[in-house]
């Protein structure tokens, strides 16, 4: 039984540490993949807004250039101030086109689309430029016809603004496909977040569930444990009080309720070598006819009643042993003097000769006693101390009883 | 106990393997698509692949479908194709109008059904298209005038070879060439009806021009070969053969430019004859690297079909959209041939 409680309390300690690794790994793994799915995010809403910054500014920059060369063309302003801020303009280009490439993992779809418009603006640059060189060599001239304000107007309708146009719009399609692949990104992103979310429920639900079954299993173990031990318990009271019984049993006349032979060697046979104390062996007459005539319920019945009166009158001066069916031993306490313990056994045989009535039949038998006043040393034991007295006894009933012989 | 133990470790295992899952394979959805766009082209002309191949590639980024409606040739109608893709329940049409009239019916049936009609390549005068996106003829003509005056300093006879004489791109083609090259009309032949010259230069203006530099052309025919190389190749020695100084030939699409570019390859003139053409096939290519054309108009029908689905699904998602824009055209001799913009017009597929 102690074997099986002890293999069970293994097993239950062995699902714990289980259930706190698994959750240990778990709060661990959940830990790294909300750190990933953070820095992810962060990573593509970084990326996105710096594209959008980048291709704002080159649209931007492609407008002033645009302005610029309108100016050019109109005649208005300088034309030196314009070229200045086309060239600037080309630079910021320039710089923004190599901050968007420097961002890395791009889809091919828009890098494409970003190559295109980039290969647009470098043309239209180049188409600029020309046209630059062309309309500042005719101002240079002064009069000069190689580009008249008219030819410049035709030039930047048809030469220059589409491919502008051009440029612009595959901006717009790079920027929309990284945000059309940023925006599933981040639509991913959260959708395994939720997944996440809902699967750390599902495992807080689990979870708590594993901890109030473990939690239950346990609580009905430790009451099952309770109610063992609490069996065993009785168990045990049990078996002292039939132990002790079993003691009493031993020592004691049943029929009588007093103490036998073997509880007055116990208690008697240690101070037969140190104690000096008086002792009276009582023993009835003629007892055996009354289980003769009356049989040995009725024989038992008035054992009953002399012993309970023997109790009753002298229990305070002797401890009285029923050592065999009508034999009584009384062993005076030492503070009875052998005088007054040879009183008391002559009237414990006058007690005795009284009339009992049993079943409303009265009956009074005589009694022969023997009386020692016990010197220490005298016995070498009980049975000895008591061969003396009954050798008393047998030379009072061969008086004819009734008669209280002292014995040395 | 030991029921309820292993319980729980299979709950923990699930947990962990499906959080990994999870976290691994997310990025594996499938797209659903947002609808079909048709796009309805003039011909089976190689012309319109890279057109296509536009419309095809925003239509993935935007999360749609093209419808390719490719008619057998130029004279088939395209109101049906229209009406059909009405029908269809297409989300809107690109068209490549093949006529200047013919198609309004067509255009306001989905224009009623809310669905936006743009027109790509050509322009249509029609007041439910919502937007253009084209080569403007005149730029384009502009640019090839620009370029062949610079590659003949000098002036000289001129010929026109079109593709087909009501074709409204021929005549934008023709008139945005001449209106910005100055030249004079001094043979006896007139202009085909619908043809317009608005710069022909009288005799005065023409020497002054002549004087400051500026080379000035003799236009002395025009013919036409209906989209038939063989008949432009034809057409185009015939012309030498009556006209034995024309300096330059201008023709005003692929098939034209090929024949033109077969005949003088065959006759061996290619030093002798300029030949400025219009788009861009691998025979045009050869040629150009071969010297036989000086140059060709090259446009951007990737563009058209790019940035017009770009339009469509704008215009379907209610965003405003310009009425018009110019893809553009660029000029390209054997000089430039390999810059990047050039090879980017040529082989979209590559950038």
């Amino acid at each position: 039984m102690a074997t099986t409680n002890k293999k069970e309390n293994g097993s239950s300690s062995n699902v714990f540490i289980i259930a706190g690794v698994a959750l240990l790994v778990f709060v661990a793994y959940s830990m790294f993949l909300g750190y990933r799915l953070y820095d992810q995010l962060t990573g593509t809403y970084n990326d996105v807004q710096r594209s959008l910054v980048d291709v704002s500014t080159i649209k931007d920059n492609l407008l002033m250039v645009n302005r610029d060369v309108l100016m050019i063309i109109s005649g208005t302003g300088s034309v030196e101030d314009n070229v200045h801020e086309i060239s600037s303009c080309f630079d910021d280009i320039e710089d923004c086109m190599k901050d968007y490439e420097a961002v890395e993992g791009r889809e091919e779809k828009e890098l494409r689309r970003y190559t295109q418009a980039k290969t647009f603006i470098n043309a239209y640059h180049e188409k600029i430029q020309s046209f630059q060189a062309q309309f500042m060599e005719g101002t240079q001239m002064n009069e000069g016809l190689n580009l008249d304000l008219a030819t410049a107007q035709v030039l930047y309708t048809q030469e220059l603004q589409p491919l502008q146009i051009t440029a612009l719009e595959m901006f717009d399609a790079a920027k929309d496909i990284g945000q059309t692949n940023s925006d599933k990104q981040i639509s991913n992103v959260y959708q395994v977040l939720n997944l996440f979310m809902v699967l750390m429920l599902v495992a807080l639900v689990g979870g708590e569930t594993a901890i109030i079954i473990i939690a239950r299993i346990a609580k009905a173990q430790s009451a099952k444990l309770d109610k063992r031990e609490k069996e065993l318990e009785a168990f045990d009271s049990k078996l002292k009080v039939s132990k002790r019984k079993m003691n009493e049993m031993a020592i004691m006349n049943i029929l009588t309720g007093m103490k036998n032979r073997y509880a007055m060697d116990e208690e008697v046979g240690n101070r037969l070598e140190s104690d000096n104390f008086c002792v009276t062996m009582l023993d009835i007459d003629n007892f055996r006819q009354i289980n003769d005539i009356y049989g040995y319920d009725f024989g038992d019945e008035f054992l009953g009643m002399v012993s309970d009166k023997l109790k009753e009158e002298f229990g305070n001066d002797a401890e009285i042993y029923n050592i065999q069916g009508n034999q009584f031993c009384m062993v005076f306490h030492d503070e009875i003097a052998s005088s007054q313990a040879m009183r008391l056994s002559e009237r414990a045989l006058q007690v005795m000769n009284n009339v009992y009535t049993i079943s409303n039949i009265g009956l009074q038998l005589s009694a022969t006693g023997s009386f020692y006043n016990y010197h220490a040393r005298e016995c070498a034991n009980l049975s000895a101390m008591l061969v003396k007295m009954i050798a008393g006894i047998r030379q009072g009933k061969s008086r004819g009883g009734n008669v209280l012989i002292t014995v040395m | 106990m030991n029921r309820n133990k292993r319980i729980f470790d299979r709950a923990a295992v699930c947990a962990m393997a499906f959080s990994l899952v999870f976290a691994s394979g997310c990025g594996a959805q499938k797209e659903e698509s947002h609808g079909k766009i048709t796009v309805i082209v003039k011909s089976q002309d190689p012309y319109w692949d890279s057109v296509k191949k536009g419309a095809d590639e925003a239509a993935d980024e935007l999360g749609y479908s093209i419808d390719w409606q490719a008619p057998a040739n130029e004279d088939v109608p395209q109101n049906s194709f229209v009406e059909k893709a009405v029908h269809d329940g297409t989300k809107a049409i690109l068209v490549a109008p093949s006529v200047a009239e013919g198609l309004e019916d067509s255009f306001k049936m989905a224009s009623d059904s809310e669905i936006p009609v743009l027109a790509i390549d050509t322009d249509i005068d029609s007041e439910f298209k919502e937007s253009c996106l084209a080569t403007n003829q005149d730029a384009a003509g502009g640019i090839a005038a620009r370029q062949t005056i610079q590659l003949l300093p000098d002036g000289g006879e001129i010929a026109v070879m079109g593709h087909m004489q009501d074709s409204p791109t021929a005549i934008g083609r023709f008139e945005g060439f001449f209106v910005n090259l100055p030249h004079t009309n001094t043979t006896n032949f007139s202009l085909p009806s619908g043809y317009n010259d608005t710069n022909v230069l009288d005799s005065e203006t023409a020497a002054a021009v002549s004087g400051s530099g500026t080379p000035v052309f003799d236009l002395v025919d025009i013919r036409f070969c209906d989209n038939n190389a063989d008949l432009a190749a034809e057409g185009t020695k015939e012309m030498l053969k009556e006209h034995p100084d024309i300096r330059v030939i201008y023709c005003t699409n692929q098939t034209s430019t090929v024949g033109v570019g077969r005949a003088i390859d065959e006759l061996g003139y290619k030093d002798r004859v300029q030949v400025v053409g219009f788009d861009s096939s691998d025979e045009e290519i050869g040629f150009v690297q071969a010297g036989v054309l000086d140059g060709i108009v090259v446009q951007n029908p990737y563009n058209m079909g790019y940035l017009g689905v770009r339009y469509a699904v704008k215009s379907i998602n209610g965003y405003s959209i310009p009425s018009g824009i110019d893809t553009g055209a660029t000029f390209v001799t054997k000089d430039n041939l390999e810059n990047p913009e050039v090879q980017m017009l040529l082989h979209p597929e590559n950038y």
